[in-house]
């Protein structure tokens, strides 16, 4: 009876073992930018297929494969590459998940980091879509979360913290377990992001500068490539120059001055200069009117001429791979969760900088701009921040919830 | 009834009986169990190895680091990184199970057994030596497809044991033939083909290729939840259905195979917020300062014993299926 039905199924058995073995371990590959050459041809209104395939043979030759990363040899560049990136920890985040008797993991991105930000780093995992913010996509080179000033590139010390830590208040888990105090592997990880995040500018960059230069193509592809590659590779050695210095008031510790800085805070929170209530709302609970995009949405809708909200014109861009637009939430202060950091010095930060990419703008600062607020006010702003949820607490003991305020915000 | 159900094991276990629904000698139903029970720790400590992404932990196979996988030095499995603590179990485990197996076609040769139950040590066997052999593929190809395929075999080859410990054990009442619904086995063998599915749905997600497409994600998630759905009215369906019939041998299962759907759908749910969270802001301001802690204890507990727990409620319903078969005296 076994024997026969070994005999009838020896086919199916077969190949299912070979589906297996065979069809299903193909190696993966970087995708191409499809969103950002969406836009470049919106702006444009030319086929960017050409420098599209220039610019992604290019970058095999230059960054290699997920399975086989390489780093770009352009010359004079090997001090300023060691100073990023480790190649031996590079080699190790690389490639399929795996493990040795020493306890030494390999494949660390894809292990821990691929099913929400994708094998590419753009923040399209197979997880992506039901992630609220959606996973970040690291090549533009933009990050939210970060010590330096807006613009500039994070430092090691602030990714490691992300990684971490986590981000409370969204999906991304604290990596705390897996850091093993023998080796490195976070290290790892943060010199994979670091890898994608250069190799996706140089990719953006040089499409951009192709599709505004017809002859770049052909003639000074891997010149410009070399140059852009430079420059951003030594973006990121720079950014511990580029940290945001905070000095916290003498005031700070001294219970009755501080909260005399949390009632100036409150003015100020509701004023024009700051204008917080704007988008946080006048209570802090991110109900403001503001309706906005992140900029990681809007380069592939606005930027494009496309409307985020318009169903039908949003339709090219999902085709190309964009994530369907979510408007960006102003985060609800009263719930005393911070997802950049909840030291004053990260709340002060955010003030002064914004948050890169997204629609929180850096506050005007005396003595740069006379209308805006001085070293001081911004700490009162700070402490009234960092006490919303007490008032929050507050309002909750004696009967008026949260959503109550909320909704009277709204009705307003 | 009381009659048929004090039946001793004594009348029901006479050796070569002929019909299917009688017990066959103490050893060979005492085997039958032992693999049935010794199978689920094993895919647990299998489900606990993909939680820990540590099917690589060990790069060769048969053996462990060019030992003999039964020679690999103790202290440095015991005492060796947590991924290869896993695997090599894992593998030991499963080579007791493939010797439990072994033992299993012995005994019923060496006591006479019915030719039902002869097959079913031999199906047994063969089974466990292709999930081996595909642990091996997996290992050897580092295939994570192959890892989805050996995850949803260890299930079917649960179920294998459970239907060869039924028939071993043969079923007490058959005297209440009279009463029993036909649908109920259809429905009983229908729960467990869905369940089956559901689970090879969840296996997909679990082992999903991280260059896979959040669309493709998306339609699994779906169907995943539409499974649940379907496998949670199967389980009603057949305890409603339980609930009219006056053996226990059926009534409890079928009480017990809610009680455990409707656990794995809890699970299923801590599994989402343990791997992905949830909007919590939107639902509940207490829990919106939560922060998933990759790998933690309880995070891999969660999700190893979701994954676990699918694999019971195909035990289950596929014991009431033969259960059930034995009863309306097919």
């Amino acid at each position: 009876m076994i024997a026969a039905f070994i005999h009838r199924a020896r086919f199916a058995l077969v190949a299912l073992l070979l589906a297996g073995i065979c069809g299903c371990n193909n190696q993966p590959d970087f995708e191409s930018a499809g969103v950002f050459r969406f836009r470049l041809e919106a702006e444009t209104d030319q086929d960017q297929a050409k420098a599209a395939e220039a610019v992604d043979k290019l970058l095999v030759e230059w960054f290699g494969t997920p399975d086989q990363p390489r780093w770009p040899t352009v010359a004079g560049t090997s001090e300023l590459s060691s100073s990023v990136l480790s190649m031996e920890r590079l080699t190790r985040a690389a490639g399929p998940q795996r493990s040795d008797r020493k306890d030494n993991h390999y494949g660390l991105y894809r292990e821990l980091c691929s099913n929400c930000h994708g094998i590419t780093g753009d923040g399209r995992g197979p997880a992506a879509m039901f992630l609220a913010p959606y996973p970040r996509d690291f090549r533009p080179g933009w990050f939210k979360y970060k010590s330096t000033k807006r613009g500039s590139k994070p430092t090691r010390e602030d990714l490691h913290r992300l990684i971490n830590n986590g981000i409370p208040g969204s999906s991304m888990p604290a990596f705390a377990a897996i850091e093993h105090e023998k080796n490195d592997d976070l290290e790892a990880v943060i010199d994979y992001v670091i890898y994608l995040s250069i190799r996706g500018q140089v990719e953006r960059e040089l499409l951009y500068e192709a599709a505004n230069d017809e002859e770049l193509v052909d003639k000074a592809l891997e010149d410009k490539a070399a140059e852009l590659f430079q420059d951003i590779v030594a973006q990121w050695r720079d950014s511990s120059e580029q940290v945001v210095s905070v000095t916290e008031p003498t005031w700070w510790a001294d219970a009755s001055e501080k909260a005399a800085a949390i009632e100036r805070g409150r003015t100020i929170y509701q004023g024009a200069v700051a204008a917080c209530a704007t988008c946080h709302g006048k209570s802090g609970g991110g109900h403001g009117l503001v309706r906005d995009y992140d900029d990681w949405t809007k380069d592939g809708t606005v930027r494009a001429g496309v409307e985020p909200s318009d169903r039908k014109a949003i339709k090219p861009y999902l085709a190309v791979g964009g994530l369907k637009p979510v408007p960006i939430s102003p985060r609800d202060l009263r719930l005393g969760v911070y997802r950049g950091g909840a030291e004053p010095a990260d709340i002060y930060r955010r003030i002064v900088q914004g948050i890169e990419g997204t629609p929180m703008p850096a506050v005007a600062l005396k003595p740069d701009n006379p209308q805006g607020l001085s070293e001081d006010e911004v700490w009162a702003l700070v402490a009234y921040i960092l006490n919303m949820k007490n008032e929050a607490n507050s309002a909750t003991d004696t009967g008026t919830t949260a959503t109550t305020v909320a909704a009277s915000e709204v009705a307003k | 009834v009381n009659t048929a159900a004090n039946t001793t094991s004594a009348d029901l276990g006479a050796k070569n009986a002929n019909c299917p629904s009688d017990q066959s000698h103490g050893w060979v139903v005492f085997i039958a169990r032992l693999l049935t029970a010794t199978t689920f720790p094993l895919i647990w400590l299998g489900g606990l190895v993909t939680t820990y992404d540590a099917g690589m932990a060990v790069p060769d196979w048969p053996g462990t680091y060019g030992y003999n996988l039964f020679a690999y030095p103790w202290q440095a499995w015991i005492y060796g990184p947590f991924d290869l603590l896993i695997e090599h179990g894992h593998r030991l485990l499963a080579s007791l199970v493939g010797f439990i197996a072994i033992c299993f076609v012995i005994v019923c040769y060496r006591t006479g057994e019915r030719p039902l139950i002869r097959n079913l040590a031999w199906l047994c066997l063969v089974t466990v030596i292709l999930q081996g052999a595909l642990g091996g593929a997996r290992v050897l190809f580092d295939a994570r497809t192959v890892a989805m395929i050996h995850g949803c075999f260890g299930p079917a080859f649960f179920a294998l044991c459970v239907v060869t410990a039924v028939a071993c054990s043969g079923i007490k009442g058959r005297s209440e033939v009279g009463v029993w619904s036909r649908w109920f086995v259809r429905f009983a063998v229908a729960t467990t083909v869905v369940s089956f599915l559901q689970l090879t749905i969840g296996a997909q997600l679990r082992h999903i290729h991280p260059w896979a497409s959040p669309k493709f994600f998306l339609m699994m998630v779906h169907l995943h939840l539409t499974f649940a759905g379907i496998v949670l009215l199967g389980a009603t369906i057949l305890a409603t259905m339980g609930r009219r019939e006056p053996n226990r041998t059926l009534r409890r299962p079928a009480a017990l195979l809610v009680g455990l759907v409707l656990m794995q759908i809890g699970l299923g749910l801590g599994t989402w917020i343990v791997n992905y969270a949830l909007p919590w802001e939107d639902l509940s301001p207490q829990l919106s300062a939560y922060i998933i802690s990759a790998k933690g204890y309880w995070e891999s507990m969660v999700v190893t014993m979701h994954q676990a727990t699918g694999s019971l409620i195909i035990a289950v319903s596929t014991m009431i299926a033969a259960r059930g078969w034995l009863l309306s005296g097919k």
